[in-house]
């Protein structure tokens, strides 16, 4: 039975709430008092597809413009050899672009020079450290990957990135890596000193552990667990492919390695 | 920088799934009535409690319960429902050659304290439907969330797209529906148990008046034997 009382709460609550649906419209907050401004300058990723004795990165720093080293491979910063005297293209004043300069090319020089140097073995044979020597990639300019913006473009005159071989192999075992579940999580203080070594085919000819770091109380009864880890993971993900040829049986090659492993690494 | 308008409460409400919106539809009409019931239930309290007072100070002042009884006995109050029970069945037990007293009094307690209940219980109908809307809206909210993630999900899946800004719109739009059914449940409940604190009060006043006016006509009873 509805009575006048009813009626008039029915009516208060329409009002009541239409009144709160206008309030939540009116009121409702417009968007963030201040816009969104990140915080982090943009990061450039580089994936590096070729593989050294050491990692390198490209140095944008101090190197002249890609005019002067353009069609050959640049040199990576960790290079060895004496840096030879060369123009400061700042200092230099521009050569007009209708008549051919020679100072161009005298300029050119010694860079082509340099380079040939650092693609081609030493005069004893041995490739030198730092030095890039995956040939059997694009022996072709460096690409300008490394770039971020226009004004940066030095970058690609100083080198390709590359990985070391121990990223290499670590790389290459990744897979197996996933598969492997962590006994817990003080496991992943446990670093293993792992000997391995490989075939000239990439497979599996040794592996032992020869020592651990990181071990404490809280992680000590894990390391036996994380030992057959990182031993089925490199028993899992050999042969290991795509490794260069040419550093197989130098110093430092990947025909015997020891490096530092861990299970979430 | 402008907030999305599919992002606004309205939003939220009308991008929502077509199942969810029932749910947040059925959630905002229960909303609705248990308001209504607040607001009008607070009125009747109020009356009622006004008119128990009113009452009992004319009782009190009354100096013949008969005559007092033709002015009272047609007001539409709980109170005034339970006095003529008590003097209808005064009259009916006294109308008799032979009084049977104890019977009287049994029958005088009886006949006010069914109508004590007879009104309580009138007066918490609808009592009852702000106790249900506060029970139940949080589930059926909850309900609506669940389809309204599930549903996120499948759009997760469908576009093969786990990122933030694809998976956030359905999951706001999926707690609306809980936040809808908190907004009908929580005034419900607090008025619920403000009312039924009320009631409370309002039978034993009741009641107290019943057993002053049993008391008033088991006198009268011994008097006139």
């Amino acid at each position: 039975m509805i009575d006048r009382r009813d009626i008039f709460g029915l009516a208060g609550a329409i009002v009541g709430h239409a009144g709160l649906l206008a309030a939540i419209l009116f009121f409702a907050p417009k968007g963030p008092s201040k816009p969104f401004v990140p915080s982090n300058a943009p990061i450039m990723v580089t994936l590096a597809d070729d593989v050294g004795l050491i990692s390198a990165a490209p140095d944008p720093s101090d190197q002249p413009p890609a005019s002067a080293s353009a069609g050959e491979e640049a040199p990576p910063d960790t290079e060895i050899a004496p840096p030879e005297p060369q123009p400061d293209p700042e200092t230099q004043p521009k050569p007009a672009p209708p008549r051919p300069n020679p100072d161009a090319s005298e300029r050119q020089r010694p860079d082509r020079q340099r380079t040939n140097q650092q693609t081609q073995p030493n005069s004893n044979g041995r490739p030198r450290p730092g030095l890039n020597l995956n040939l059997s990639a694009n022996d072709g300019p460096a690409p300008e990957k490394t770039n971020g913006t226009g004004n940066q473009s030095q970058a690609s005159t100083t080198g390709k990135p590359q990985m070391d071989l121990g990223q290499a192999i670590k790389r290459a075992v990744q897979p197996c890596a996933d598969q492997q579940v962590i006994p817990a999580p003080e496991a992943r203080q446990i670093w293993v000193i792992v000997q391995l070594r490989l075939n000239r085919d990439g497979s599996l000819a040794g592996l032992r552990i020869v020592g651990h770091e990181g071990t404490n109380d809280s992680n000590e009864r894990y390391v036996a667990r994380v030992d057959d880890a990182v031993e089925a993971i490199f028993r899992g993900c050999t042969p290991i492919r795509g490794l260069p040829p040419e550093l197989y049986d130098v110093p430092g090659g990947w025909q015997s390695r020891k490096f530092r492993y861990r299970l979430n690494s | 920088m402008q907030i999305d308008p599919n992002l606004s409460l309205v939003g939220l409400f009308l991008h929502a799934n077509i199942l969810v919106q029932v749910v947040m539809g059925l959630l905002l009409i229960a909303s609705l009535w248990s308001w209504a019931i607040i607001i009008g239930f607070g009125f009747r309290l109020r009356a009622a409690r006004k008119a128990i007072e009113k009452f009992d100070g004319d009782y009190r002042e009354a100096d013949d319960i008969d005559e007092f009884h033709r002015r009272a006995a047609g007001r539409d109050q709980a109170i005034a429902r339970v006095f003529s029970a008590g003097v209808t069945e005064w009259r009916r037990s006294t109308s008799g050659k032979a009084i049977d007293r104890e019977g009287t009094r049994e029958r005088l307690a009886t006949a006010m304290g069914a109508t004590v209940a007879q009104e309580i219980d009138r007066l918490t109908g609808q009592l009852n439907f702000l106790a249900t809307v506060g029970a139940v809206t949080p589930f059926v909210g909850l309900f609506g969330t669940v389809l309204g993630i599930m549903n996120s999900f499948i759009g997760i899946a469908q576009e093969q797209n786990t990122s933030l800004a694809i998976v956030a719109p359905g999951i706001a739009e999926a707690l609306f529906a809980t936040a809808i059914g908190l907004f009908a449940a929580i005034p419900a409940v607090i008025f619920y148990n403000i009312y039924s604190n009320g009631v409370n009060r309002i039978e034993a006043r009741l009641n107290r008046f019943a057993d002053g006016f049993h008391a008033t006509l088991s006198r009268r009873l011994e008097n006139e034997a």
